[in-house]
């Protein structure tokens, strides 16, 4: 899991960032992302065991094929409506390129970044169970599997609650502390 | 360092192809240390004057000199202060004056000592700390003419940067300016759209033409630096930039 989604995330960082500032990445990569997040995560998670029979590989790459799409388009989005005045007063003082994208371009790259983590770390889990319920003889997916097998609808919902609990345990844990933490500079907004 | 605009001339392409000229053989020239405010109406091409001193547009014709030689915006330190104020709003005050100092090369003490002794002299050394979106509309103006100031440029550019806050913190912050002006050895070109601010903040104001843009009169303020907003030779001179525009 945490390799397939890191390589993903990785990789969706530099290609989303092409993507939004160079109309000719835009037009040979849209295609592909698009494509890429309509095909459905159990075709990759049964294409994944074909290709790579039951080894830890297969889930890494279901996973991987499935969360790169959603992230670049999340990248992708957000290079594209990145404060253009910031970036020109960035010129004007004649910031580094270095400079700029630490000061200027991540940080308005951030919500995206954070929004996309959430959202392909959920996806990510799942296409983890459903590989599991094909291939692996270990793991949640296996573990629902086999109850559901023998009509153990108690374990089932158990096996859920648990691992509903462990994502919980991660956005508390980690991804809410992450974002308070960096997003200081925000007012509250007053609806 | 003085500033010689000679002859330039500046288009850009319109949606529908044409060519939108803009500037068509402008000429003028700034003393060191000179204060010289550009009035015009809107389209007259004054932030395109600033964006070609800044480095932004190149001149499709004529040359700007500076000291006598060809001017290479890369080489000198150009401050800008933009009509919003362009801050940096996930850093800090203190941080966003640092980000300009990098860019321009100073050391991390060096940094940390101007930014410091710039946000005293616009005197919000309280606020160092804070973020931007704390501060008030003119405090956050404040910042950007600190971000451009600590840089001690060669030329410092003002893009109308009273006109989107309140009149009365209008008033403020061109009295503040007018306070540290001295304390300031750039060569200074400020634009506005409000005749009485020219002649209140400058040394000289110079009238634009409506496209294409040519100066078509230059006032010298004879007025004492200790001048009021509203004294009366101000008045006068304001009439008079106003008939040139040929709005009286």
């Amino acid at each position: 899991m945490v390799l397939g989604f890191t390589m993903a995330f990785v990789i969706s960082i530099g290609a989303g960032i092409l993507m939004g500032s160079r109309r000719l990445a835009e037009g040979i990569f849209e295609s592909y992302v698009l494509v890429g997040l309509t095909i459905p995560g159990l075709c990759w998670a049964v294409l994944a065991v074909m290709w790579f029979g039951i080894t830890e590989m297969a889930p890494v790459f279901a996973i991987f094929v499935v969360v790169l799409p959603m992230l670049t388009l999340n990248m992708w989005q957000g290079t594209k409506s990145l404060d253009r005045d910031l970036i020109e007063m960035g010129r004007v003082f004649r910031a580094s390129r270095r400079s700029m994208l630490r000061n200027v371009v991540l940080p308005q790259l951030l919500p995206f970044c954070l929004a996309g983590a959430r959202l392909g770390f959920a996806l990510g889990w799942k296409v983890v169970v459903l590989s599991e319920m094909f291939g692996l003889s270990s793991g949640v997916g296996y573990m629902i599997n086999r109850s559901f097998a023998s009509y153990s609808m108690d374990d089932v919902l158990a096996w859920t609650v648990g691992f509903t609990l462990v994502m919980f345990a991660f956005e508390y844990a980690v991804m809410l502390p992450i974002e308070r933490r960096l997003v200081r500079w925000r007012p509250a907004v007053a609806l | 360092m003085r500033l010689d605009v000679r002859g330039v001339q500046k288009q850009f392409r319109r949606a529908d192809g044409r060519a939108l000229v803009v500037l068509d053989g402008l000429d003028f020239s700034i003393e060191p240390r000179g204060f010289v405010c550009f009035v015009g109406p809107s389209g007259a091409g004054k932030s395109t004057i600033l964006n070609l001193l800044a480095g932004l547009l190149t001149p499709d014709g004529g040359a700007i000199l500076a000291d006598g030689r060809p001017f290479d915006p890369a080489r000198h330190r150009i401050g800008y202060v933009f009509q919003k104020p362009r801050l940096l709003n996930w850093r800090t005050v203190r941080h966003n004056v640092e980000f300009a100092l990098e860019a321009a090369g100073a050391s991390r003490l060096e940094r940390e000592r101007r930014a410091r002794d710039v946000l005293a002299l616009v005197g919000l050394d309280q606020f160092a700390d804070e973020y931007p979106l704390a501060l008030s509309g003119g405090m956050q103006q404040r910042v950007a003419i600190a971000r451009a100031l600590a840089i001690e440029p060669d030329v410092l550019l003002m893009d109308e940067p009273f006109s989107h806050l309140d009149e009365l913190t209008a008033r403020a912050q061109r009295r503040e300016l007018l306070r540290f002006r001295d304390k300031i050895e750039a060569s200074v070109v400020f634009v506005t759209h409000n005749a009485l601010e020219a002649v209140y903040l400058g040394d000289r104001v110079c009238v634009l033409s409506p496209r294409p843009s040519r100066i078509v009169a230059e006032f010298p303020i004879d007025a004492p630096r200790t001048r009021g907003p509203e004294d009366p030779a101000l008045l006068a001179l304001e009439r008079d930039v106003l008939r040139a525009l040929g709005v009286e």
